[in-house]
């Protein structure tokens, strides 16, 4: 079976300088039962986004991660196993079978990244456009420091997500749950899910394993 | 393999157009997708939506974009019965 492989620098936009030496990294992708690659094997097909014209940037990117929009110029990938499978199993319009399981696919990416294709990192993505410290807040929040267990899991630690933040004895502020930015949200869902972009299609050459999901 | 849970929806969610929602499902204890059944012209579908817990929405469409938004504005509702559900029976961390 495929592992990791030798991979080289973390990650990486195409035609980076990351070239000098080649290598192939081992990337995941959970597809559920009636979603929209399910139809189309993407051993054969590859992994198109399903709105390729629209224009890419960070916003975009943080919306693809954060939002409920399925409608994006991105593909996510992920480097955890555990992840594609809980979403393969889990997000499917309809429970996985032998006869209809989910399916997790095996993504094998070569250093230098091929022409065609982008592979973002939404954390290096993210953190390119955040201001000084001083600017504003930014990514930073003013809850606990359970708060971020919140974010990362916000039903099943809705509490933390919702408690009310402590203020200075006397200041006097109105009582609120802590600032969530919308930086914030998709840095920690990114390191949630081991989450990577691609922008564009995902060659079917590079598409090498399935593993199906019951 | 895990028994599938279900929340019954009829009567508790109003239609929307030709979609009437059946029941709310999921098989792993703690899910964050759930699995809405629905029936359009008085016919079970084969394939649900997907409601994404943690973000409050239905990510899938549903016949045409007006369709697609009524039933997406029910996902607040359908969210509230299931989190109850699981509060009832401490299917949730904190």
């Amino acid at each position: 079976m495929n592992r990791l492989r030798k991979c080289t620098p973390p990650l990486f936009h195409s035609g980076g300088a990351h070239g000098q030496e080649s290598g192939m990294a081992l990337f995941y992708k959970g597809v559920g039962v009636g979603t929209f690659l399910y139809g189309n094997d993407p051993r054969i097909n590859g992994m198109p986004p399903r709105a390729p014209a629209i224009t890419y940037n960070a916003g975009v990117a943080m919306r693809h991660i954060v939002r409920a929009t399925t409608v994006s110029p991105c593909v996510s990938l992920t480097r955890s196993y555990g992840v594609a499978e809980m979403y393969a199993r889990e997000a499917s319009l309809t429970f996985p079978s032998v006869t209809s399981p989910a399916y997790v696919y095996e993504v094998d990416i070569p250093d230098p990244i091929p022409t065609g294709i982008t592979l973002i990192d939404p954390v290096r993505e993210v953190a390119a456009t955040l201001p000084s410290p001083v600017t504003s807040l930014s990514y930073f929040h003013d809850g606990d420091k359970e708060f971020i267990l919140g974010v990362a899991s916000p039903t099943l630690m809705a509490t933390h997500l919702n408690a009310p933040i402590r203020q200075p004895p006397g200041s006097g502020g109105a009582s609120r749950s802590a600032v969530l930015t919308l930086e914030l949200e998709a840095l920690v869902r990114a390191l949630r899910d081991a989450e990577v972009l691609v922008h564009g299609t995902v060659p079917a050459s590079l598409v090498t394993v399935r593993h199906a999901i019951v | 393999m895990p028994e599938i849970k279900s929340i019954d929806l009829r009567g508790k969610i109003a239609d929307a157009g030709a979609v009437h929602f059946l029941r709310a499902e999921w098989m792993v204890p703690r899910s964050r997708f759930v699995i809405v059944r629905f029936s359009l012209h008085n016919k079970e579908q084969p394939l649900g939506v997907r409601l994404d817990l943690d973000k409050r929405a239905i990510l899938d469409d549903v016949q045409d974009e007006e369709t697609s938004a009524a039933v997406k504005a029910r996902a607040q509702e359908i969210w509230n019965l299931v989190i109850n559900y699981r509060k009832e029976r401490h299917e949730t961390y904190v």
